[in-house]
Formats: C-alpha cells, sequence, structure tokens
C-alpha cells in the first residue's frame, strides 16, 4: 500500500535510525516525550554529581536550604541545629512556605526538593542498570540458545519460561528474601529486575538469532571455518539488535515503575535514601494533615514514567509504519 | 482443537515441573533446615529433632528429597508453615478466594471497558475518540497502581465518603454473617466493596488492552481481505463489527493471558492498601517473618494460577483462529 | 462512449501526497472496455498500475487524491473530476458502494492468502458477499456460492463451503477469490495481478478457466499485470503502462506483430517463449525511475535504445498511428529523424 511512510522510507533511502529521528522531530507527543526523557536523566545526573545534595539528602537536618544544595558554593555541611519539624506548605501556593524550600519539607524537616531530585538518581540508575543488566544476560541466553539450538535452546528457554511464570514482583521479594535473609536492599532489587527482564530480551535476541542464523553469509562463515563465537559476535549481533533497543527504551520506564511499587512496599532504596516510591508510603500516612508530601513523588513517577513511555512510543511509531497513517 | 489441548496441557505441565524445581532449589538454599525452623519456638530434645529429620526425610539425597517433594505437591502438600503453625496448604485456602475475586473482576473491567474504546479509537482514528483513548491509556499506563489507589481512596473516601477503603464481602458467604438483610445486599455490598480495588488494579491493565485493541483494529483494518470487503459494497459498519474485530482480537487474547502474570503482582500492592485478606498481603507478612515454606508455596500457587492462565487463554485463541485448530493444509 | 463500451477512463489522473511533494503516480491515461472483452494493462512494478486500479475503485487511502478524469461504467459517473474539482455528476460515496461496488464491477487482488478473511469460512464470505450485492436470501445465496464454487473447478463444493481459506493451496484460493467476484454477476471484473503469486503450472489453469468463464457469462476483465506472456494469452486488447503514462495501446494481434515503442518491444522480448530458440535474455535495460525523478521529455528515454536528443525534450502524445497507438516520437515527429543518437543502445 503506498502509505505516505512507505513513500518517504522509499524516495529516501533513509535508515531505521534517520526515520526515528524525523519522526520524533514531527511527532509532537514524541518529542516532547523525549525532551522529558532528557531532563529527568540529566537531573538525575546532576544528582549524582552533586556532593552537597547528596550529603545533605541523606537525612542531616540542620540549616539545610536549597541554596546549600547548589553544587558550586563552597558549602561544607553544616552540623544541624533545630529546625521546625512540620512540614512546610510550598511557597508558591500556600502560606507558610519559603522559597528556601520549594517544596515543603518533611517530618523530619529535610527540604523535599532535593529529596524529589535525588529520589530521580535512584529511579533512573535503577531503571537503566537494571534493563542493561537484563539486557545483557537476556542476550547471552538467547543468543547461545537460538544458535546452538538442541536440548542447550530447550533447557535455557524452559528456564526462562519458568522464570516468566511467577509474577515479577512476588520474583524480586522472593529473591531478596533469600539473598539479604529480611534486610532488603536497593541493590537487591536491583537484580531481582534484572533477573526479571532478561527472559524477554532472551526472547527477543532468540527469535532474531533463528532467522538470521539461516542467512547465507552465516553458512559460509561457518563454511569458512570461523569460530562460533566470533560469528555471534559479528554477524549475529549486530543484526539482531535493533529490536532490542527498541523494546529497552520501553522497558526502562516499567523497570521504573516496577520499582517505585517495590519501594512503595519497602524493598527498594532504605531511608535515608530518597526514594519516590518509599517517600509516597510515608506520604500516605499523613494524606489527611498534609497531602502535598504524596502529590509530588507521585507526580514526578507519573510525569517521568510518561515522558519515557511517549519517546518509546515514537521510536515504535517511527520503526512501524502501519500503525501510523 | 483436541490434540493442540492436550499439547498445550503437556507443556504447562512441563513448566509446572520447572517451577517446582525452581522451588525446591530455593528452599534447599535456605539457611538452616525445615525442622530447625519448625522447632524454633518450642523447646525440643534432640531425639524429637531427629525422629522429625528422618520423618521429613531431610537426611535422604538430593534428588530423592526433591521426589517426595513434588509427591507432597501433588497430594496438596505444601509444607508447613512456622508462624502460623499449620500446613501450608490450610494457610492459604481462605485467602484464595478474595485474591481470585479481585483479579478476575479488574479482568472483567480491564476487557470490558478497552475492546470497545479502543474499536472506537481505530474507527476514528486521528479524531476526539481516539485522542481521548489514547490520554486514557497513556495515563493508565503511566501511573503506579498504588498511587491509583490512594488517589482513588483519597477522593471517593475520604472527600466523598462514597466508597469503602477496606477489606471485603465475600458472596459465598451468608448475608448475616455480616448482617444484612438478604442476599441481594449481600451482593451489593461485595460490589460496593470490591469497587475500588479493582479500578485500581485493573487501569494499568485497561490502559495497555485498549492501545493493543486500538493498534491492531487500525492493522486489521488495512489488511488486504477488509480493503477487498470495501470494494465489494459491504458498508463500513457491517466491516468494523464482522470482518475486522474477530480476526482484530487475536494479540488481546494472547496479551490478555501474559498480563495475568502482571495482575498478579499487582494484587500483592492493592491488597497491601486496602486491607484484603487475600494471596497478597498474606505473601507480604510471610516474607516479612521469613516464612519459607509459606513464601515458597504462596509462590507456587501463584505461578500454578499463571500457567493455567495462559493455557486457558492459548486455547481460547486456538478456538478463534481457525489456523491453528485445524492445522496447516495446502 | 461508443456502443459497445461498457467502461471507459479518460485523461485520468492521480497523485499520491508524502512530505517530499506530491508524485503523480498516474498521469492522464485513457482506455477503455468493451462488452465480453479481456483488456490488459501491463508495465513494470512502479508503473502506477495498481494506482490506476485504485483510482477506478476510488480506494486510494489518505494520502492518495484523483486530481482529474473521468472514469465511467455504464451510466455512472463512478470519478468525474475537473479543475475546479468533483463535478456533480459523480456519484457518491454511498451512491457507489451501493449501486457499483460489487453487484457492477467487482475486483480480484493479487495475493490471494491475504484476500480472504482467515477466521471465516470460505463459503460464508463469498455467501455474504453475494448476498448483500444480489439482494438474496440466506439458503438462495448459499445455493449459488455452492455453484459458483463448482463453477470455477473446486471440486466438492459443498463440503469445502465449510473449509477455511488456509485449508486451500494458492491456486485454490484464487479460484475461491474469481468464484467470489463471478458470484456477484458484474459486467466487470478487475484483475490486479491475480496469477503472479502463482506457480506457472497453477496460472495456466487459471488463465484458461478465465477465458472460459469470459466466453459463458459474457464478463468484461481488465487484466493487470507485468507479464506479456500472459497479456498474449487472455487479452483482446492491451495498454502499456510506463511510469504512469499509457504509451502504446490497441488489439494484442496488432501490438504483437506491429510493435512501434521501444518498451513495448522491450516487454516482449524479454518473455521466454517455447517457439523460439533463444540465445540469450534481453532484459531491460536500467530500472525505472522514481516518479519523483521523472525523466523529461519522453520517460523511456533514459533506457530507450533507440532515443535521440528530441526525446530529452519532447513527450510524445499518444497518437494514432496506422493500426494502434502509441507514443514516440520514431515515426519521425518533431525532428527525430534530424536529432542525434542518445546511444542508450545496449552494449555487449
Amino acid at each position: 500500500m503506498a502509505t505516505t511512510q512507505n513513500l518517504n522510507q522509499e524516495l529516501s533511502g533513509d535508515s531505521s535510525w534517520r526515520q526515528v529521528v524525523r519522526h520524533v522531530r514531527n511527532d509532537t507527543t514524541a518529542f516532547f516525550g523525549m525532551i522529558v526523557a532528557v531532563v529527568t536523566l540529566s537531573i538525575a545526573i546532576f544528582a549524582t554529581i552533586d556532593a552537597n545534595l547528596a550529603a545533605l539528602t541523606a537525612g542531616n537536618l540542620g540549616d539545610y536550604t536549597l541554596a546549600n544544595a547548589l553544587p558550586f558554593l563552597e558549602n561544607p555541611v553544616r552540623t544541624p541545629h533545630p529546625t521546625e519539624l512540620d512540614p512546610f506548605l510550598p511557597p508558591a501556593f500556600a502560606e507558610g512556605g519559603t522559597w528556601d524550600h520549594p517544596l515543603g519539607t518533611d517530618s523530619l524537616g529535610r527540604d523535599y526538593f532535593s529529596r524529589i531530585v535525588y529520589g530521580s538518581r535512584i529511579s533512573i540508575g535503577v531503571g537503566i542498570i537494571a534493563t542493561t543488566g537484563g539486557m545483557i544476560s537476556g542476550i547471552a541466553f538467547g543468543a547461545v540458545g537460538g544458535y546452538y539450538g538442541g536440548y542447550v535452546d530447550d533447557l535455557l528457554m524452559r528456564f526462562m519460561e519458568t522464570l516468566q511464570s511467577i509474577p515479577g514482583l512476588v520474583l524480586i521479594i522472593v529473591f531478596t528474601m533469600f539473598v539479604s535473609g529480611g534486610n532488603p536492599d536497593i541493590r537487591y532489587a536491583v537484580v531481582g529486575m534484572a533477573i526479571v527482564s532478561a527472559p524477554t530480551f532472551a526472547r527477543i535476541i532468540r527469535s532474531r538469532v533463528l532467522s538470521v542464523r539461516e542467512l547465507d553469509y552465516v553458512e559460509a562463515a561457518r563454511a569458512a571455518g570461523v569460530k562460533d563465537r566470533n560469528i555471534i559476535y559479528r554477524h549475529i549481533l549486530p543484526n539482531s539488535f535493533a529490536p532490542v533497543l527498541v523494546y529497552s527504551t520501553l522497558h526502562v520506564s516499567g523497570t521504573i515503575l516496577a520499582v517505585a511499587t517495590l519501594s512503595y512496599l519497602g524493598y527498594g532504596a532504605q531511608p535515608p535514601t530518597p526514594d519516590w516510591g518509599a517517600m509516597l508510603n510515608t506520604a500516605q500516612g499523613q494524606i489527611h494533615s498534609h497531602p502535598w508530601l504524596s502529590l509530588w513523588p507521585g507526580l514526578s513517577i507519573f510525569f517521568t514514567i510518561t515522558g519515557l513511555n511517549l519517546f518509546g512510543d515514537g521510536i515504535q511509531d517511527a520503526l512501524n509504519p502501519k500503525i501510523r497513517d | 482443537m483436541l490434540r493442540y489441548t492436550l499439547k498445550r496441557i503437556f507443556q504447562a505441565a512441563f513448566t509446572l515441573l520447572g517451577i517446582t524445581l525452581l522451588t525446591f532449589v530455593l528452599l534447599e538454599l535456605m539457611p538452616g533446615d525445615p525442622v530447625s525452623v519448625m522447632v524454633q519456638r518450642q523447646d525440643a530434645s534432640p531425639e524429637v529433632i531427629e525422629s522429625l529429620r528422618a520423618r521429613y526425610g531431610l537426611n535422604r539425597p538430593l534428588y530423592e528429597r526433591y521426589i517426595s517433594y513434588l509427591g507432597g505437591i501433588l497430594r496438596g502438600d505444601l509444607g508447613y508453615s512456622f508462624y502460623w503453625e499449620s500446613p501450608v496448604v490450610e494457610v492459604i485456602k481462605p485467602r484464595i478466594g478474595p485474591t481470585l475475586m479481585l483479579v478476575l473482576s479488574s479482568y472483567l473491567f480491564a476487557l470490558t471497558v478497552s475492546i470497545p474504546l479502543g474499536v472506537l479509537a481505530a474507527a476514528n482514528r486521528n479524531k476526539l475518540p481516539d485522542h481521548l483513548s489514547r490520554l486514557i491509556s497513556l495515563v493508565g499506563i503511566s501511573t503506579p497502581e498504588f498511587w491509583v489507589a490512594i488517589l482513588l481512596v483519597l477522593v471517593f473516601s475520604v472527600q466523598f465518603n462514597y466508597l469503602p477503603a477496606s477489606s471485603l464481602v465475600y458472596p459465598w458467604r451468608s448475608p448475616e454473617f455480616y448482617g444484612y438483610q438478604s442476599h441481594l445486599e449481600l451482593y451489593f455490598q461485595t460490589a460496593r466493596h470490591l469497587f475500588l480495588p479493582l479500578i485500581a488494579l485493573g487501569t494499568a491493565q485497561m490502559a495497555t488492552l485498549m492501545r493493543v485493541e486500538r493498534s491492531s483494529t487500525v492493522e486489521t483494518l488495512q489488511e488486504e481481505y477488509v480493503q477487498l470487503a470495501r470494494v465489494y459494497g459491504i458498508p463500513e459498519r457491517r466491516i468494523l463489527r464482522k470482518h475486522a474485530f474477530r480476526p482484530a482480537q487475536l494479540p488481546i487474547i494472547t496479551l490478555a493471558g501474559m498480563s495475568l502474570s502482571g495482575a498478579l503482582g499487582g494484587s500483592v500492592v492493592i491488597e497491601q492498601i486496602f486491607q484484603i485478606n487475600g494471596m497478597g498481603t498474606l505473601f507480604l507478612s510471610a516474607v516479612q517473618s521469613l516464612d519459607y515454606q509459606l513464601v515458597m508455596g504462596i509462590t507456587v500457587i501463584l505461578a500454578t494460577m499463571f500457567v493455567v492462565g495462559v493455557v486457558v487463554t492459548d486455547l481460547a485463541y486456538a478456538y478463534v483462529d481457525p489456523r491453528i485448530s485445524y492445522g496447516e493444509q495446502s | 462512449m461508443t456502443g459497445d463500451t461498457i467502461f471507459s477512463v479518460e485523461e485520468l489522473a492521480t497523485e499520491y501526497r508524502t512530505d517530499s511533494g506530491n508524485i503523480r503516480a498516474v498521469d492522464n491515461i485513457s482506455f477503455d472496455v468493451n462488452a465480453s472483452e479481456i483488456v490488459g494493462i501491463v508495465g513494470e512494478s512502479g508503473a502506477g498500475k495498481s494506482a490506476v486500479v485504485k483510482s477506478i475503485f476510488r480506494s486510494l487511502g489518505d494520502n492518495g487524491d484523483i486530481v482529474n478524469g473521468r472514469v465511467r461504467f455504464k451510466e455512472h459517473d463512478i470519478v468525474d473530476i475537473g479543475e475546479d474539482g468533483p463535478n456533480p455528476g459523480m456519484l457518491s460515496d454511498r451512491e457507489l458502494r451501493r449501486q457499483v461496488r460489487g453487484n457492477e464491477i467487482a475486483m480480484i487482488m493479487q495475493d490471494p492468502t491475504e484476500s480472504l478473511n482467515p477466521v471465516y469460512t470460505v463459503g460464508s464470505q463469498i455467501q455474504e458477499i453475494i448476498q448483500i450485492n444480489r439482494d438474496m436470501g440466506a439458503h438462495e445465496a448459499r445455493e449459488e456460492t455452492i455453484s459458483m464454487l463448482r463453477e470455477v473447478g473446486i471440486p466438492e463444493p459443498e463440503t469445502r463451503y465449510d473449509d477455511y481459506p488456509h485449508e486451500f493451496s494458492g491456486g485454490m484460493r484464487q479460484r475461491v477469490l474469481i468464484a467470489m467476484a463471478l458470484g456477484c454477476r458484474p459486467d466487470l471484473i478487475i484483475a490486479d495481478e491475480p496469477t503472479t503469486a502463482l506457480d506457472v503450472s497453477v496460472e495456466g489453469q487459471i488463465l484458461e478457466l478465465v477465458r472460459g468463464l469470459k466466453e459463458e457469462f459474457g464478463t468484461s476483465f481488465v487484466w493487470v499485470t507485468h507479464d506479456m506472456g500472459v497479456v498474449a494469452e487472455i487479452c483482446d486488447r492491451v495498454n502499456v503502462m510506463y511510469l504512469g503514462e499509457i504509451v502504446e495501446q490497441g488489439p494484442v494481434d496488432d501490438i504483437f506483430h506491429n510493435m512501434h515503442h521501444p518498451y513495448t518491444e522491450a516487454l516482449i522480448d524479454s518473455v521466454l517463449s517455447p517457439d523460439e530458440k533463444v540465445e540469450h535474455l534481453e532484459p531491460i535495460r536500467g530500472v525505472m525511475p522514481s516518479p519523483m525523478d521523472a525523466p523529461s521529455g519522453c520517460r523511456f528515454h533514459t533506457r530507450c535504445p533507440d532515443a535521440r536528443k528530441v526525446c530529452q525534450r519532447v513527450n510524445p502524445d499518444i497518437d494514432a498511428t496506422v493500426d494502434h497507438d502509441a507514443a514516440c516520437l520514431k515515426p519521425d515527429e518533431h525532428g527525430y529523424e534530424e536529432s542525434q543518437s542518445l546511444e542508450n543502445a545496449a552494449r555487449q
């Protein structure tokens, strides 16, 4: 069918990457999503490198205002002195707030804005690390299984299937329980998340490998005596990568969501490290008296995930002309 | 069709076997052994411990233990919960009903909302219904279930005091149990209590299903056979309802099966928020108390539910798609 | 329209909108079809044949527009668009659907696998179409369906009625589609490369079937193909298309014995014939350019062995030569003789 997309493709002979770029540029929502994703990522990176911020959110009370959190000021952490313990209201909206604490403070008087910003580090970081970990291990399993076939393949696939039969959240919590013996931590959540992510990546890679494996130039390479390992690295993997990358962008947002849920239940980052899900849990208890506390973490999660989803959608749309116009 | 059914059941059995193997391995890895955990809270003499060990066969080689573990499962023995001081199966049994009620009703909700909306969006591509549905599904996908739950509680329970924020009413009990006058009231209250949790759990699923429904319908509408039907003068309405609808449902069926995993996981959180006495809350408390046997027992049950669900959806798929059930002929 | 003509296309032009501009996929073509006649449209991929078919049915999709022309079937103006847009006589979508589509004009598409709905039985699909287009009851339509299946040579049609498309072979599926088309008793069937996806032997059977059906029911066909061999076998008249234009048209016998346009000649040469001993295959040099980069002057000049300089400047109209029409400068037009050769001739 001579859709616009197909015609565009044929006419300009674009590679997939160019298509994606062009689509995202044109499509407002995808572009917006990309902006959000980039912004969140920058915030997370900023939060990581800003040592002051790190120190201050680690629970030190005290004369801690936003200004103190900026990285380029010479502001060693001061010893805490008593401050109000009550949560303020954000200054833009309500009385009693100050610009020193733009989003108010939490029950322990800690600046909420910095906690939110710092929380992005956990969310994005875990999202990326867990997805990468899942991707690498998934690729390893899927490529090996797909390439060698036979009972190696069968075994690996059965194993993946078994993992997938257990609901992800349950699996991660069980994993944490066994490994930590009752002391959950964000590290276990990351590893658990990677384990849960691996099977889908494995499946994607495996089906690509299965189809690429039969191609002539692979046969030729094998006939020429090229080692299996090299064949996989040099011929098969590069060709199988595209769907993996598309999926991983979508997967990061799903991971962030899952991690938020985990930390809400208490299996994510432990206090005093700020983490959006955990913050929501604490805020929930005070929802009647201080509803603001629940708003910011929830919105942060929502916007981050929405942005990533829009961006991922944009990528998917760009590569799948049938769903577009 | 029969052959395919048997094949699927056979495959599922294998997966279940794998699950028991995984569970067994994990239980083996846990610190201490079942007996010491069991007698932890009571004083017991060494002879008793030894005899218990023998009884549970802890001094036998690994594969034998696995066989007996497997045998136990098939007989309905999932181990012993030290916290509750009863067999795991007994602890889980009363919890299955609430969880099933929650999960199944949220599924129903998701399906009944997403399918019509998705088709509507596809039929009105790039017009208002489409944009609206895309907005809804985007929000649904991007919002954590627990936040939806919190917001719902905030609005409906706190603000308006209209819907209850906790626990469920079970329709299989008698009305007198709750102090209701009639069965009708019993069912009404069941629905009323189920409403918020159901929506909280079902929103994410609904959003995903709606998207897939839309894209699947759009794709199907572009198929050659649909275009041919148009060329032959079939009215658009009929095409949507008959020609495009059924083939478009195929991905939905598969997706519905797959998303059961997410639904079961989500029910853990939702049950916690709404204080529902289902398997989810049991799971969380079991993990807290490091009740390994109970945890693994719940895991096995949940995994089994998932596998059964997938088999059911696969069979439904085969029923709808004659290519699967009738096989290839040329 | 002359007496015997049941279908005519006049000055049809169709464009597709793309990000890089509009492509003229069909550029002012005209042809007609008489009763009980098979008219071919032949050309390579990209010539615009599919666009013509879609324009006839007004099923171009969101990014295609008919910008000019008339398409008439008997007394219906399926397409009637002038400079100011559609003229009032043109059928509305609803009228088109009810009056023309199906019961007057039917279609057979290229890929029989994709043309049948996989989740419904073959019989029910045909029956529905017959019911809707011929205003029959269910029982009657079912009888008719079975009879059509038998007509196209499907054995045991009563049983096969309840089979699903995937239970048929490729050739059988195409027969099913022909049965579907015939079931509506249309006077015209548009066939868009119906045998391209089939084995040669199966193709032969289908062609024979079609010939027989033409004789028996008096149906006319517009047969779109890229294979001159097929044209030779079943078409009465043919239109040769290149890059959106018709470059030669006329009775098949005339054209085969007396071809004027170099492209026609090239197409015929590229078909293997069991009669002649072939020394080497003569492929047509080069590839058809994209419609976005249509060559100046005569569009074929970049690949034409007989091209001259003047061919770069002038795009020949389709003219009546002695026995049929061809769009070429060769019979000494615009100073063809004096013009310098472009030396496009195939080099060994």
